[in-house]
């Protein structure tokens, strides 16, 4: 595989799959990596992308068994919502400032409907 | 303030408290009073929208509809755009504001953002993700924006330019680490080509009319006998031509729809003879404008609006270029001074309304662009002042009357920057002094002569068009002219700087996102002198401009064919002219700069470095870099020694003050380097507007002895806060010591003085005598805050009270109680400084 093909599929594993039905807030799992303390967000968060500072590149923690890849140089590429609870390295984040008014907070995440089953 | 107490206590007593907006109350006529307070607040409060500001929906599915139905028509790209636009100005929702005598808004009612859905899928998630702007019913609503959203999947903007991008440059923007927004030609800040359009020479039916005639020239030039390349080239023109005509038709028709509901207000439903009277003057300007010229004052500033207003409904701007003295000013004059149909007063009601109907405009945004822009929507930086063509002082009675109107109705947005040179007279100077001191926090002022010197330096400007520039965003000079304006600032050139010095200590790896984002420079720690050390940050520096510029440049590029902007084409006069999109890269003269977020954090640490590592030999790069990677804990005791020991920019030390100009010396040659697609030079800009803050998550630590988590410096070439500890002359000696013409585009310097200080006559003396030390210096930039840390603390504590305490934030104001905590701590955290 070439540079350049590891960075396309690097891009398309972060694109906006189209949601037929509303994905509602019961339907989150209480462990996503959003609320871990492994993620890392980043400036384009809001539309729930971010990284593993864990996992590294490869990883798959969507299928089963999960796949971890712990060496490698760059994060494992995943999202605020996606479904953490088969990860053996899920650690939950403390949740801080209630009013979700601060910046640059992990707790900006909560804001977001998805989360408030998650309070 | 109870209305009781705000009625029995007098203007004197509110302004000997300093209590400027209290003041500003009593003082503003009836009609300004109301107006100011029926719009609402749009800008974000800290990251979030305020209570009550819900997205607007309806702009978006009148998009989406025409979208879907033109799926299958066999127009080309750019004329079903423009077909969709004519249909949203069709349709939208119209209102008239009661007592109002300016009319125009982007959404469809006073309390909607206007969301456009083609343009980012990004920004599209966020509208559903937000429960707090969701109109109600909510569960109802976001089903209706979930379908919306993935209409636009792979069809707005910026998923269509993404896959064109290089993949490897485009992984590292989106990372959010070094960039800010995105390289879109529907979402930025555009300028406009002022000089064609805002002269009163012409307006949109005359535009049509030209129209006409280049397309039947052409159209008869296709079918003579003969076929060239060119001629295979004309039917782009007049596809193009087509788009344009199709929209400023379209602006025509929504004036009038404006005028049809004003006289249907006066005729049928309004009883007060003057409010009818009113109203029918409405229905009048919006039947003259924007098809004609501007005839009043009233007109002048309504064709504005409604340019403004189509504009916005094209794209996402985030920007308000303008020169609302110099294009206003002669209806001013011809009006109060010449014909005497509007008196002083009622002038003075006109132009505080139309600050109040530019602070209303509000367009959906993403959760960056509110984070980095804390209170506002977007940066309206209205230029004032400045000289004409020909050099003399463009100043007028206008350019007063908005210094007095703005100290009414106290907006935070648009703010004012002033274009100060030798000939400014001292009553406009007492005018911006008063804004100044009654707390605005704007104008800031700008150095005319050194900016249009910059203009030519940098971009190849004639004179005469570089005497014509406004900002184009906060801070950077631009031409209104058909060569010399940017019809687009794509915002992510906007490098987060303090990553440069931070890569240096992690070979180019990024900690934060995970991610190769920077050059893979040698071990920090195998580095033996300052200068294999300051090597490896030039070649950080190097990297991070260009992946920044690589992506603008491309989407400049694509942009006339995958982004059009039939619109803005329609009002420039190189479109009219040559068939062309106006983002066509080889009709400007190029006017781009990167804009250099957190800058100072650089020379501070590399001055920490040079000192503690290098000259003093107290520390190694391998225990610096160590404690770096631990976020320095457990290495309290070394973390201070660099924030106490080491030298810091602003205190006029010519150790740290060389390490300032050698980075900007290294940036400047890079600059040239670096080039626009319309061959143009990348000129840097030091500022910062909030991301100091949203970034103060995403900076890991580094050796001034910051923190991850800490905010960043306020930006541009101001000193970190509370470091510069010898006084305002020291600030401007450090900042003299700069080449403001040649060193980069801009610098923004941010400075507290005291309110109590600069309180009278002695303290206007006090200020011109800074402000000739400035002057002299040749710094292109200063820009004030005036509002005491009692005022500050007590607004922190409450809030309520303390609404309408404005403060500069950096690059533009806010009102102190909408930008979030750590914000307001760190204006606190500013030092105040004494003159004299």
């Amino acid at each position: 595989m070439s540079r350049r093909d590891e960075k396309r599929q690097a891009y398309t594993s972060m694109l906006i799959p189209e949601k037929k039905e509303d994905s509602s807030a019961k339907r989150v799992g209480q462990k996503i990596c959003g609320t871990c303390k492994n993620y890392m967000e980043s400036s384009w968060s809001n539309d729930g992308r971010g990284s593993c500072s864990c996992l590294k590149m490869g990883s798959n923690i969507s299928i089963s068994p999960p796949l971890y890849v712990l060496d490698g140089k760059e994060g494992y590429l995943t999202k605020t919502l996606s479904d953490a609870a088969a990860c053996k390295y899920f650690d939950k984040m403390k949740m801080i400032d209630k009013d979700g008014y601060e910046c640059s907070d992990p707790i900006y995440r909560r804001s977001m409907r998805q989360l408030q089953q998650n309070d | 303030m109870t209305q009781a107490a705000l009625r029995d206590t007098s203007v004197d007593v509110f302004e000997k408290n300093q209590e400027w907006w209290w003041a500003a109350e009593k003082k503003r006529s009836t009609r300004l009073d109301y107006l100011r307070k029926a719009i609402w607040k749009k800008g974000a409060i800290g990251g979030l929208y305020a209570p009550g500001v819900k997205v607007d929906l309806e702009r978006a599915k009148l998009h989406t509809q025409k979208a879907k139905e033109m799926e299958a028509s066999p127009d080309p790209f750019v004329m079903k755009f423009a077909k969709i636009l004519a249909h949203v100005l069709d349709n939208k929702t119209i209102f008239i504001t009661d007592q109002a005598q300016l009319v125009g808004y982007t959404g469809s009612l006073p309390h909607t953002m206007a969301w456009d859905p083609s343009c980012a899928s990004i920004l599209n998630e966020e509208a559903y993700n937000d429960p707090t702007a969701i109109p109600d019913p909510v569960d109802e609503n976001q089903q209706v924006i979930r379908e919306i959203c993935n209409y636009w999947i792979g069809k707005s903007d910026l998923d269509k330019m993404m896959p064109v991008f290089d993949m490897e440059d485009l992984m590292k923007m989106l990372s959010g680490s070094i960039g800010w927004g995105v390289p879109l030609a529907r979402g930025g800040y555009s300028n406009k080509d002022y000089e064609y359009i805002m002269t009163g020479k012409r307006a949109f039916g005359d535009i049509i009319e030209e129209l006409d005639r280049k397309i039947d020239e052409v159209d008869a030039e296709v079918h003579k006998p003969g076929a060239t390349a060119e001629t295979a080239r004309m039917y782009d023109k007049l596809n193009n031509w087509d788009a344009m005509k199709i929209t400023l038709e379209a602006g025509i028709r929504i004036a009038k729809r404006y005028a049809r509901l004003a006289r249907i207000i006066a005729e049928n439903f309004e009883e007060d003879p003057q409010r009818k009277e009113e109203l029918l003057k409405i229905a009048s300007a919006c039947e003259q404008v924007p098809a004609k010229p501007p005839r009043t004052l009233q007109e002048s500033f309504q064709y504005d609006i409604f340019i403004q207003m189509m504009s916005r409904n094209e794209a996402i701007e985030g920007a308000w270029p303008s020169r609302p003295d110099y294009y206003h000013g002669p209806y001013y004059d011809k009006d109060v001074n010449i014909d005497k149909t509007l008196t002083k007063e009622e002038a003075l009601d006109l132009v505080g309304e139309f600050l109040i109907r530019a602070a209303e405009v509000c367009q959906f945004k993403p959760k960056w662009t509110r984070e980095g822009l804390q209170g506002i929507d977007g940066t309206w930086v209205w230029t004032m002042g400045g000289v004409k063509k020909d050099g003399s002082d463009a100043c007028n009675d206008l350019t007063i009357a908005f210094m007095q109107a703005a100290r009414l109705v106290r907006v935070a947005n648009p703010t004012f920057s002033f274009r100060w040179h030798p000939k400014v007279s001292d009553e406009v100077m007492r005018e911006i002094f008063e804004c100044i001191r009654q707390g605005l926090g704007y104008p800031s002022m700008r150095h005319d002569p050194v900016l249009i010197a910059n203009s030519m330096h940098w971009h190849g400007h004639p004179i005469e068009e570089a005497r014509t520039w406004v900002h184009q965003a906060c801070l950077s000079p631009c031409p209104t002219t058909k060569r010399g304006y940017q019809p687009m600032r794509m915002a992510n050139a906007t490098a987060n700087c303090a990553k440069i010095i931070e890569y240096v200590f992690s070979s180019g790896f990024d900690h934060v996102v995970n991610m190769q984002v920077g050059a893979e420079t040698p071990d920090v720690a195998t580095l033996t002198n300052f200068e294999e050390f300051f090597g490896a940050w030039i070649e950080q520096m190097k990297t991070i401009f260009s992946i920044l510029v690589r992506a603008v440049n491309r989407a400049r590029m694509l942009a006339p064919t995958l982004t059009p902007r039939p619109f803005l084409s329609g009002i420039s006069e190189r479109s009219i002219e040559s068939g062309l999109d106006t983002c066509e890269p080889s009709l400007a003269q190029g006017n781009a700069w990167i804009t250099a977020f957190t800058w100072v954090e650089n020379i501070d640490s590399l001055a920490a470095v040079k000192k503690l590592v290098f000259d003093e030999k107290k520390y190694t790069l391998a225990e610096l870099k160590e404690a770096l990677a631990k976020n320095w804990e457990g290495c309290e005791e070394m973390r201070l020694d660099f924030v106490i020991n080491a030298p810091k920019w602003g205190n006029d030390d010519d150790y740290v003050d060389d390490i300032m100009l050698r980075c900007l010396d290294e940036a400047a040659k890079f600059s040239k380097v670096l080039k626009c697609p319309s061959g143009n030079n990348w000129p840097i800009l030091p500022e910062n507007v909030s991301g100091n803050i949203h970034y103060a998550n995403i900076v890991g630590a580094l050796p001034n002895g910051r923190r991850l988590g800490d905010a960043l410096y306020d930006g541009g070439v101001s000193p970190g806060p509370g470091l510069d500890k010898n006084g305002p002359t020291a600030v401007l000696k450090s900042c003299g010591k700069i080449d403001h013409i040649t060193g980069g585009r801009a610098f923004l310097l941010n400075q507290r003085l005291s309110p109590t200080q600069l309180a009278d006559e002695k303290g206007y003396q006090l200020w011109r005598a800074y402000m000739r030390t400035w002057a002299d210096l040749g710094i292109d930039h200063i820009q004030f805050n005036m509002v005491d840390d009692k005022t500050l603390r007590s607004a922190q504590k409450d809030p309520e009270k303390y609404q309408e305490v404005i403060v500069r934030v950096a690059g533009y104001s806010a009102h102190f109680v909408d930008i979030s905590r750590k914000t307001q701590d760190n204006i606190i955290q500013r030092t105040v400084q004494g003159l004299g």
